[in-house]
């Protein structure tokens, strides 16, 4: 649990200061990619998402909640 | 008159789009467009070339995914997957053959989906999903000791299951300054299941969008009614749960060309938590269909995760860089960990090749067991496979073409009203996924006789195809 929370602090505090950089909209061009976006592939993502969430113990499911059992 | 009047409307809105797609040229694959001026007029600015510039950049939705546009969606976008998902059969060297209807072959599913995201107004836009399953085969039981060494075997099912599954699910996507409130609802049906959900989520960018912060929660309730009620003692009638999810997230822009985010997810579930087709064996008992227990679990669980997601382009290879960690705790004694790395790279604008590899483990829940020792038997038991100690490693390869303006036509004005413009584009894709599960490849050591005979292996095909408009 303490590892954790030190985990946390770093994560946080790199946050902080990474808040100073500014990328100006003009300079995100890059970022706005397809392929940079957290899910490139909304289908696949929901697929995946249900699998190992009826297959696996931890993984959660699609939009948070529901989706069915799938748990044979 | 009228026919010439919106031919003129589709040659003017082909030359604008034209327009705003040569401001986007750098990266026009893999872009999602947005007509230019309305952007503009979001964001103060202090020059004329300036201001077409940032335009061309807040044109470019979809930052980092969720942390999006400042505007709903421009162009409706239709698509659909098929994939086959299948397990491989249980090894015969894991496999009791004393129940006598028991099948090694497991599941299979064949799964199709639909996606339309569909533009509203000027301030919303509107997602619709579908999704129908077909899935049959055998599934893991209960596990009895083998009677020359000990070693834990799989009693299966006969390979009689067959079932369907329909979703339903939709969100609406509200705009305002600094970002968008959402709202989600579905429901999803089986044979011997039936769940409704609810969703909603609070999306707001500071420090020039920058940095952008999630909120959201998510309700659902199921109901379960299991086939067969009267098979075994063990199989309860129904069952019903309900679970609530809340979760925050953090997405910050690190450069030009990377981005990270930070999220937090608790969830509670409530109700009947166990699998109804699970049993389990005490050792010392002889197994038959009266003296197998019912699988037990606590009727409440809370769980917790934390997900760290990082994305960077390579300009120069034209690739892009895909890592995330997921930690997960619950109160039933399960931990675990998942890595997933991917690598997009893109060949002459129009095609990408994704390959992926995941890895993930996870520790046994309390009252996990493959048969139970001789003595009292506990409250809770659980010999599902999905309980215990185990690791798993998956790699997955995609191909994905993407095709702009294939297609040039004049839509018809009810099809313009739903955002179909004059021209589409095509994306189509085909993926295949190997999984493997085992308890050599956990994170910490499995003895032999905690090590479930029925983990995993499947693999899956997939193809998708989808239009913007």
């Amino acid at each position: 649990m303490r590892r954790l929370l030190i985990v946390g602090l770093l994560l946080g505090l790199g946050f902080a200061t990474t808040s100073c950089i500014r990328v100006k909209p003009w300079e995100r061009e890059l970022l706005g990619r397809r392929d940079m976006a957290w899910e490139p592939d909304g289908l696949e993502a929901k697929r995946d998402s249900h699998i190992y969430s009826s297959k696996e113990a931890s993984m959660p499911s699609g939009g948070g909640g529901g989706g069915g059992c799938g748990c044979n | 008159m009228a026919v010439v009047a919106a031919t003129e409307t589709s040659r003017k809105r082909r030359a604008r789009r034209k327009r705003s797609r040569t401001t986007l040229r750098p990266s026009r694959i893999g872009v999602d467009r947005v007509e230019a001026d309305d952007a503009s007029s979001r964001f103060p600015r202090p020059g004329k070339t300036l201001a077409a510039l940032t335009a061309s950049a807040l044109a470019l939705t979809g930052i980092a995914g969720s942390a999006g546009a400042d505007v709903p969606i421009q162009e409706a976008k239709a698509a659909a997957a098929f994939s086959y998902y299948r397990e491989d059969n249980l090894s015969p060297g894991k496999f009791s053959t004393s129940a006598n209807a028991g099948s090694r072959e497991r599941f299979e599913v064949f799964t199709t989906q639909f996606r339309f995201d569909l533009p509203l107004t000027e301030r919303m836009d509107v997602g619709v999903d579908f999704i129908y399953e077909k899935m049959s085969g055998a599934s893991p039981w209960y596990v009895l000791p083998d009677a020359n060494n000990g070693k834990p075997l799989q009693v299966m099912s006969g390979a009689t299951i067959e079932d369907q599954r329909y979703e339903l699910s939709a969100d609406v996507d509200y705009f305002i300054e600094r970002g968008k409130n959402t709202g989600s609802a579905g429901f999803s049906k089986e044979n011997d299941y039936l769940s409704i959900n609810f969703g909603v989520a609070r999306e707001r960018g500071y420090n020039d969008r920058n940095t952008t912060i999630t909120l959201a929660a998510a309700f659902a309730y199921d109901w379960l009614e299991p086939t067969d009620p009267g098979f075994s003692l063990a199989r309860p009638s129904s069952g019903e749960k309900w679970s609530l999810d809340l979760s925050a997230s953090l997405a910050q822009i690190l450069s030009r060309a990377s981005t990270m985010s930070l999220s937090v997810n608790y969830k509670h579930l409530d109700g009947y938590l166990g699998d109804p087709y699970k049993a389990i064996t005490q050792l010392g008992v002889p197994a038959d269909i009266d003296t197998i227990l019912p699988d037990i679990r606590p009727n409440q669980k809370d769980r917790v995760s934390l997900l760290a997601r990082y994305r960077h382009h390579y300009e120069r290879i034209a690739g892009s860089l895909h890592a995330d960690y997921r930690f997960y705790s619950d109160d039933w004694g399960v931990t675990s960990h998942t890595v997933e790395v991917a690598w997009y790279q893109n060949f002459m604008e129009w095609l990408t090749i994704t390959p992926s590899v995941r890895w993930y483990s996870q520790g046994k829940a309390d009252f996990y067991d493959t048969v139970l020792p001789v003595g009292k038997i506990p409250k809770n038991h659980s010999s599902d496979y999905r309980l215990s100690p185990y690791g798993a490693v998956s790699y997955k390869i995609k191909a994905e073409v993407e095709f702009v303006d294939l297609w040039q036509f004049d839509a018809p004005s009810w099809l313009q009203a739903l955002g179909v413009t004059d021209g589409m584009d095509l994306i189509a894709s085909v993926s295949y996924q190997r999984y493997y599960s085992d308890g050599a490849l956990s994170i910490v050591t499995v003895s032999e006789s905690d090590e479930a005979p029925g983990l995993l292996r499947f693999r899956v095909f997939a193809f998708s195809l989808a239009g913007r408009f």
